[in-house]
C-alpha cells in the first residue's frame, strides 16, 4: 500500500480525481489536497477521508479594485504562497506518489515535489480536453514523470511523455 | 426526482436554453424537478431550483435522482456515471455564447452518442420527448466502459512502480 497525494482544484477536476479515487480506495492510502473554495469547504467524501485545504488568499466578496489587482498579480503571489503550503504538507505527509488532473494548485504542488521530494508524479489530462492540451497540462507535464491523456488526439502535444490508456468514461 | 444541472465551471456562463425548457417541461410533469441553475438570472416557475450547491451536496443529488438532465460537461457525466444514473445531455455551444473556449461539449457528446443509458439532445425542442421516454422506462443505468478499466489499470501500474 502506497501513500498517494491527490492534488486538485475545486469543480470538474475534483470530479475526475474522485472517479480515480473511487477505484483506488482500500488499495492505497489516499489523501486529497484541494483549493479551499466555499463549494468544497468541510466536505465529507467516502473515498478520501483525509482532506487538506490550500488556502485562498482573497475573500469571496472583495471589491472590484481588489479583484482587478488579484487578476494581475494575485495569481503569482498565491502561487508563491502555495509553494510553502505544499512544502509543509509534503514534509509532514511524505507521499510516495502524486496524481493530479489540474488545475491551478497542481503547479506549485508539482514544483515543490520536483525541487525537494522527487516522488513519481503523474499528470492526467482532463476528460474535457479532446483535441488540445490545457494550460495546466503544458506547465505541469514538465514537472511530471508521466502524462496520461484521455483522448488519443491530444497525444502529439506531449511528445514522448504522453501515454494513452483509455479514459474515465 | 429529476436532477438538472448546468455545471459549476465554464467561468460562470449561464445555460438558459436548457433551464427555461426544463422549467416549462417541469410544469407538465408529475415528477419532481430540481434545477441547479448556476449564474442564470432566469427564475424557474414550475421546478424547484438552487443557484449552486456544495460539491458534496451535488453528489447527494446525483445519488438520489431518478435520472439526470444536464449540459455535456465532463463533471456532470462522471458524477452521473458514479451513481449509474441514466442521463440526457444537452451540449453547450460556443456559437450561442454558452461556452467561451472551444466546442468541447459537442466533441464529448459526439463520443458519447450511442452509449447505454445516455441520450444526447442537441435541440431543446426535442427535450420533452426524451424526458418522457426516460420517465416511461427507456432509461437504463449506464455501464462502466472497458476504456475505464484500462485507464484505472494503467494508474494501478503507475502506483506499483518500485520506490527508488
Amino acid at each position: 500500500m502506497a501513500k498517494v497525494a491527490l492534488v486538485s482544484s475545486a469543480g470538474g477536476h475534483l470530479t475526475e480525481i474522485l472517479a480515480i479515487a473511487q477505484e483506488l480506495a482500500g488499495e492505497h492510502d489516499l489523501f486529497l489536497c484541494v483549493t479551499n473554495y466555499p463549494a468544497v469547504r468541510n466536505m465529507k467524501l467516502e473515498e478520501i477521508p483525509r482532506i487538506y485545504y490550500a488556502p485562498i488568499f482573497w475573500r469571496e466578496h472583495d471589491s472590484w479594485a481588489l479583484l482587478w489587482l488579484r487578476q494581475r498579480i494575485g495569481v503569482l503571489v498565491t502561487m508563491v504562497l502555495w509553494l510553502f503550503t505544499f512544502a509543509r504538507l509534503f514534509w509532514k505527509e511524505r507521499p510516495d506518489f502524486l496524481i493530479t488532473v489540474g488545475a491551478e494548485i497542481a503547479v506549485p504542488a508539482y514544483l515543490v515535489n520536483r525541487l525537494f521530494f522527487r516522488r513519481p508524479a503523474l499528470y492526467v489530462e482532463s476528460l474535457a480536453r479532446l483535441h488540445t492540451p490545457s494550460l495546466t497540462g503544458r506547465l505541469v507535464s514538465r514537472l511530471s514523470n508521466r502524462v496520461f491523456v484521455q483522448w488519443p488526439a491530444v497525444l502529439p502535444y506531449y511528445g514522448k511523455k504522453g501515454e494513452y490508456h483509455g479514459r474515465l468514461i | 426526482m429529476i436532477f438538472v444541472t448546468v455545471g459549476t465551471a465554464d467561468k460562470g456562463i449561464d445555460f438558459d436554453r436548457l433551464i427555461r425548457e426544463m422549467d416549462r417541461i417541469a410544469g407538465r410533469l408529475d415528477e419532481d424537478v430540481l434545477i441547479q441553475r448556476g449564474p442564470s438570472d432566469y427564475e424557474p416557475r414550475y421546478a424547484r431550483s438552487v443557484r449552486f450547491v456544495r460539491f458534496d451536496e451535488a453528489l447527494a443529488l446525483f445519488r438520489t435522482a431518478r435520472f439526470v438532465v444536464g449540459h455535456c460537461g465532463a463533471g456532470t457525466v462522471l458524477n452521473a456515471l458514479r451513481y449509474r444514473k441514466p442521463m440526457i445531455l444537452v451540449p453547450r455551444r460556443v456559437e450561442t455564447g454558452e461556452l467561451d473556449t472551444d466546442d468541447h461539449q459537442l466533441q464529448l457528446a459526439r463520443e458519447m452518442e450511442g452509449m447505454e443509458g445516455v441520450r444526447i439532445v442537441h435541440e431543446v425542442e426535442k427535450l420533452e420527448e426524451a424526458v418522457r421516454a426516460f420517465l416511461s422506462g427507456a432509461a437504463v443505468p449506464p455501464k462502466p466502459s472497458p476504456e475505464k478499466d484500462r485507464f484505472i489499470g494503467a494508474i494501478r501500474e503507475f502506483l506499483s512502480t518500485p520506490r527508488k
